[in-house]
């Protein structure tokens, strides 16, 4: 009989080779890398997504270099959209009352449509996307429920998914689930994934490599891809 | 300017206030608790699933009770439908070998339909579903996905949900967040819902109360039931 470490090892070694990225059907997602989430002066700044800008870049030009697809995806939020995520989980998506204080916790129109300086919801202008690169925008956390994404990768020809971006809780641990449930074989870089709290995105890796997505590091993915280029 | 704790504070009130549930407008979900991931002979089994079954068995008493509906939920697996859920990813729900080992990383027939015994995916008798109680039946974790949850909720003008079962970061967790995305007002039981690793399930539940759901106890969901009632 095997031991558990035995079985452990053999399930993560199928997991590896039933969702290698294949050229030609894989593309690349880049979730909610957005001004509104990590402008210093924003109310939903996430400092840490800095952490993980030059890597996802890395991942951005490498892909564009093998005519991988690269598809952004946007929190957006409009005062003519009321939901559960703008009230009473996410104040900040909330139009800001004039002269009143803004910032975490309070209405400052975050994200909105149309909305300029550190609360525009475009994605960063480190990252920004080319014209004829997708950008997927929603007022959902889940950036495939009632969106054209599942419809589009289809028609592509996609099978495989290349997760970076962020928060690894919240917009891209749902999206990510989403594509699990769609039967894409996802491939989850790690050095490019991030969220808040340390811990909780150690949970979420966790969770993610038992029953969703493989695990890898950029350096890793790149290799893997180039070596099918040859 | 209010202090962090006082934004949160407040945040937390008003996540109260628009979750507290309205008894006519409310169902209880009872996600996966069933026979192939509880009997102590499945592949599969959370033993932490004995832990929370007597507070499941009441809050559906009471539920019964004051007419509020009870749905379950259920994993099962056909191998005509061969999905990531099941290779690579739960290789316990391929079809057994005869004469080949079964047991926790290995093909065990886990959840297929149609199976007896340890492995079967009917929901556990200790919670036996009554006449006319609805058992969602999901190829995936997630619940709503391809089933007709959210018709049967919408047309039974349901907008509350309460949450219990398991496991807090595979099935319940994304059934959970497609609840929410769908706008439902999510109430999530602490001592209700589990999963096999505790830093696991306090994450899951950070996650739920700063994004999605309202954490409560089972006691005090059913007195905020019953003064909403008495009203």
């Amino acid at each position: 009989m095997p031991t558990f470490e035995e079985l452990a090892e053999q399930k993560q070694e199928r997991i590896h080779a039933a969702l290698r990225p294949v050229v030609g059907q894989t593309a690349l997602l880049v979730v909610d890398m957005q001004r509104s989430f990590m402008d210093p002066k924003a109310s939903l700044s996430v400092p840490t997504s800095w952490e993980i800008l030059p890597v996802v870049k890395q991942m951005v030009a490498f892909c564009r270099s093998i005519h991988l697809p690269v598809i952004f995806t946007e929190f957006v939020a409009s005062p003519q959209v009321q939901h559960l995520c703008i009230d009473p989980f996410g104040p900040e998506c909330l139009t800001p009352e004039p002269g009143q204080p803004t910032g975490w916790g309070l209405p400052s129109g975050n994200s909105h449509l149309g909305m300029m300086g550190p609360e525009c919801p475009d994605t960063i202008e480190e990252l920004k996307p080319y014209p004829d690169e997708l950008v997927v925008r929603s007022f959902n956390y889940d950036k495939f429920h009632e969106t054209q994404l599942d419809f589009i990768l289809r028609g592509w020809g996609v099978q495989y998914l290349i997760f970076t971006g962020m928060m690894a809780d919240i917009c891209l641990g749902d999206t990510l689930k989403s594509a699990f449930a769609r039967n894409y074989r996802i491939t989850a870089v790690t050095d490019a994934i991030t969220t808040i709290w340390p811990d909780i995105l150690i949970a979420m890796f966790d969770i993610w490599r038992r029953k969703y997505a493989r695990l890898v590091t950029s350096q890793e993915v790149i290799a893997e891809l180039q070596a099918q280029m040859i | 300017m209010l202090s962090h704790e006082e934004l949160v504070a407040r945040k937390k009130a008003r996540i109260h206030e628009t979750h507290r549930l309205v008894p006519e407008r409310t169902a209880l979900l009872i996600i996966d608790m069933q026979r192939s991931f509880m009997d102590p002979k499945a592949s599969l089994c959370v033993p932490q699933g004995w832990d929370i079954l007597p507070t499941i068995q009441k809050m559906a008493n009471f539920c019964r009770s004051v007419n509020i509906p009870v749905i379950y939920t259920a994993y099962v697996v056909r191998p005509e439908i061969p999905c990531l859920r099941v290779d690579p990813f739960g290789p316990e729900h391929v079809r057994a070998e005869p004469g080949e080992p079964t047991g926790w990383g290995m093909p065990s027939s886990n959840s297929i339909i149609g199976m007896t015994g340890p492995e079967d995916p009917a929901i556990i008798d200790e919670l036996k579903p009554q006449p006319g109680e609805l058992v969602v039946e999901g190829y995936t974790l997630d619940k709503f996905y391809g089933t007709p949850l959210d018709l049967a909720l919408r047309s039974r003008d349901i907008r509350y949900l309460i949450f219990s079962g398991m496991m807090a970061d595979l099935c319940l967790g994304t059934t959970l967040f497609s609840a929410a995305m769908r706008d439902y007002r999510v109430t999530a039981l602490r001592d209700a819902i589990t999963t096999i690793w505790p830093p696991i399930l306090d994450a899951m539940f950070d996650i739920f109360e700063r994004k999605v759901a309202r954490m409560m106890t089972s006691d005090d969901t059913i007195d905020e039931i019953k003064e909403q009632l008495a009203r």
